[in-house]
């Protein structure tokens, strides 16, 4: 009988640290009431702590794929939830509007920043040749499932039992990962003497990066810079950030009340397009392991660029088309990250993708948060959204072709093990 | 045989077809008539249009004797466009009115009223502006170069391509291709600013354009010319073919329309325009790399153009050119069959430079038919 590969525990378990960061991070969003209520905070003051948080999250990525570097998953991960359980139980004994900005804008931000998608991106690539597409898929689908589960409950724990019972529930959940992780999280096939799965040798990892973790963030930074790839990457994932969580998911609420459907209604869109987001990107990871990543890319950005155009013609036909819409995009959601990584791992080798894959990640959210802003000012100056959404689907054509230009040179599938270098016979 | 069959389905579809033209809006009355001496104040400014219409901004401005003004947000109601009004004031009133046609062309026109007594009014000089039709010369100018761009650009995109798929592998053709996307993308903001100057530049009319249906074509096409620059990264032709179909069925629904057959109307459009642009980008391929097997190319795509052009010209109700000759659409017209032919008959000659030259000539005659109101 075939032992189950270690590899899978690892994943499982990764999967599980994810799909709870998902969900703490998105616990402000229902807290943002009560406080409200409570102390008299007014709405944009406590916007401001979240929208540190949602910086933070960003930004974060590179500094934790060079602390992963440097000490290992393990430590880095177990100090990042034990982060986000001191900053979670801490709230409770907040009286100042100075403690929220240090709890949930700093410490919950850092925490939860450092188990994403960098996160995912690092596992599947040490621990998975075979399979890796549709692991790093199902990794970041943790993320949706995450706050598919926690928000709904979090927010009935909010509004009946009182805000602090959500806080304290974050807190022991993310305290309760913590000897999982410590236990089964492994920096290394090599580390227990295995071969990821599916390979059949152990990868030469190359040179361990010397130095510390801050400044190999910037060497990240300055090697992703010089290169041509990074820049088409990082201005695709720009575009991809800006189309999802930017555009539709801070406004498609509103622009569909604009067109009169009811709130219940139009919030109920965004949770569909959150369970069509996991399958979307569950089958985007396996995919990925099929076929040329800026293929796939170039047919997710294309797609969604023109449903994004289409969007004005299924507001106004209110059901059918919208439901269409909702479907399609939902299944188109983050459905990019999986072979964006891969892309990224081709380009920058698996040593240094972490990192530089943390700044392409880090461009993403910057793409949502300069979205959300210009959407609504768009809707603000315009009386419209219909500009916005034009304006949105065809920056997404523009990423379609940059996707397809990445290491132009090198066509050969992607899925498969880089070939190896055969030595020219003389 | 086959020729046969084509005359007979062509004869088929002439009888079939019905009648009359539908393009530009054009103001079919008004109310308070214009010139009108009206006892009491009218409670609304209407204007009927020979086609449904939706306003561009406010789409009715009414302007008092004391120039400010005192019409509401126009509404349309079927062919009418209806805008409150407050005119206590006696004296003569102007309205000026700003509309977009179903196929997004835009049109506009002035006229004049008075309440109880004739006044001055100091916008009576809208009502003396240079018209062009419906539009402005520097609209129209504009509106020309920007339907010119785009079909230059499309022509050499994708006769670019067909060169490519179907006579000639050469590396240095994409760049015909690429040209071809720079000039449809640049035809876009210069279609924009013509709707603009053919309407009034303010921002009003801009946010109304953009959120309008000529906003979303707009938004579709420069949506077609970014895939295509997308998809030449794949460097095989036969996807760029493929788009430029989709986008010849774009550009069919902003052509004049056929009344009360839109598909087949933009159907025959959408092949006269790739058959079009087949000939003169494929011509202009064959000037670069020139190989014998053109004419496989250029002899049937220049038969359907021209066979698609005239059954469009027939349902238009333009054929007989006679009675248009002395309306601007006549002239335009008469200039694009002309150079037409013109093409025809040096490309029997084997002059392919000069033939280029003229299918330049052909597309902006083209582009200025499609920017003109059609004859009444």
């Amino acid at each position: 009988m075939r032992r189950i590969h270690y590899a899978w525990a690892i994943a499982a378990v990764t999967f599980i640290a994810l799909m709870g960061a998902a969900g703490f991070r998105s616990t402000p969003g229902v807290l943002i009431v009560p406080l409200e209520s409570e102390f008299g905070w007014s709405r944009a003051l406590i916007s401001g702590a979240v929208s540190i948080n949602l910086i933070l999250f960003g930004l974060t990525g590179p500094f934790a794929a060079a602390l992963m570097e440097r000490f290992g998953m393990r430590k880095v991960v177990v100090a990042a939830l034990a982060l986000v359980a001191t900053g979670s139980l801490l709230t409770v004994y907040m009286t100042a509007p100075w403690q929220l900005y240090l709890l949930w804008g700093l410490v919950v931000g850092l925490g939860t920043g450092t188990i994403a998608s960098v996160l995912a991106a690092t596992v599947a690539s040490r621990w998975f040749v075979k399979r890796r597409g549709l692991v790093l898929g199902a990794l970041t689908a943790a993320g949706a499932t995450g706050q598919l589960i926690f928000l709904p409950f979090l927010g009935w724990l909010a509004q009946n039992v009182g805000w602090r019972w959500s806080a304290i529930c974050v807190g022991v959940a993310a305290f309760a990962v913590v000897p999982l992780v410590a236990l089964i999280l492994r920096n290394r096939p090599a580390d227990m003497g295995l071969l990821p799965y599916g390979g059949t040798e152990a990868e030469p990892v190359g040179p361990a990066v010397s130095g510390g973790p801050i400044r190999n963030a910037f060497r990240g930074l300055r090697l992703g810079v010089r290169s041509r790839d990074f820049w088409l990457l990082a201005g695709s994932f720009f575009i991809c950030g800006a189309s999802t969580n930017g555009l539709i998911g801070t406004h498609l609420i509103p622009a569909s009340m604009d067109h009169g459907l009811a709130e219940v209604t139009a919030a109920s869109l965004l949770a569909v397009i959150g369970v069509f987001d996991v399958i979307g990107t569950l089958a985007s990871g396996y995919l990925t392991d099929r076929f040329d990543s800026r293929r796939l890319l170039f047919w997710y950005y294309a797609l969604r660029g023109l449903s994004l155009l289409f969007l004005p013609y299924a507001l106004g036909s209110r059901y059918f088309g919208l439901v269409l819409f909702i479907v399609f995009y939902g299944l188109d959601w983050v459905a990019t990250v999986p072979p964006t990584v891969q892309l990224a791992r081709r380009v920058f080798g698996p040593r240094d993708m972490p990192v530089v894959y943390g700044w392409i990640f880090a461009s993403h959210q910057l793409g949502a948060a300069s979205a959300a802003f210009a959407a609504g000012a768009v809707r603000t100056f315009f009386g419209d959204y219909q500009l916005a959404f034009m304006s949105s689907g065809l920056l997404c054509l523009v990423a379609a072709g940059l996707v397809l230009r990445v290491s132009r040179s090198r066509w050969e599938p992607q899925g498969l093990p880089a070939p190896i270098e055969q030595p020219a016979f003389s | 045989m086959s020729r046969r069959l084509l005359v007979a389905a062509v004869a088929a579809m002439c009888a079939l077809a019905p009648r009359p033209v539908l393009a530009h809006a054009q103001p079919t009355g008004n109310y308070p008539a214009a010139g009108a001496l009206l006892s009491s104040p009218p409670a609304e400014v209407t204007v009927s249009f020979s086609e449904t219409v939706s306003p561009a901004g406010r789409g009715i401005h009414v302007y008092a004797p004391s120039g400010i003004e005192v019409g509401g947000q126009a509404l349309p109601k079927g062919i009418q466009l209806i805008a409150p009004v407050e005119a206590s004031e006696p004296g003569t009133y102007v309205v000026s009115w700003q509309v977009l046609a179903a196929d997004t062309h835009p049109s506009r026109g002035a006229f004049s009223f008075s309440v109880i007594k004739a006044s001055g009014n100091r916008y009576l000089g809208l009502l003396s502006g240079a018209e062009l039709g419906t539009t402005t010369p520097l609209g129209l100018a504009l509106q020309t170069l920007g339907r010119w761009l785009h079909f230059a650009g499309y022509a050499l995109a994708f006769g670019g391509a067909a060169y490519l798929a179907l006579i000639r592998r050469e590396r240095r053709l994409w760049r015909l291709v690429l040209v071809g996307v720079g000039l449809l993308l640049a035809a876009e903001p210069v279609g924009l600013l013509a709707q603009l100057v053919s309407l009034s530049l303010d921002t009003d009319t801009a946010f109304s354009v953009l959120a309008s249906g000529f906003g979303r074509l707009l938004a579709l096409r420069i949506g077609g010319a970014l895939l295509l620059w997308s998809l030449l990264a794949v460097e095989s032709p036969w996807p760029i073919l493929g788009l430029g179909a989709v986008v010849a069925l774009i550009d069919g629904t902003t052509g004049h329309a056929v009344s009360g057959q839109p598909v087949l109307g933009q159907a025959l459009d959408a092949i006269h325009v790739a058959a079009m642009s087949l000939w003169a980008g494929g011509l202009v391929a064959f000037l670069l790399a020139p190989d014998r097997r053109f004419g496989r190319l250029a002899a049937p795509a220049a038969g359907i153009a021209v066979a698609t052009g005239l059954l469009l010209a027939y349902f238009h109700d333009a054929l007989p050119l006679v009675r248009f000759l002395p309306n601007n659409y006549g002239w335009a017209m008469a200039l694009k069959m002309t150079a037409v032919a013109g093409a025809a008959a040096v490309a029997a000659l084997g002059r392919r430079r000069l033939e280029a030259y003229l299918l330049a000539a052909v597309l902006l005659a083209a582009a200025l038919v499609v920017s003109l109101p059609p004859a009444q």
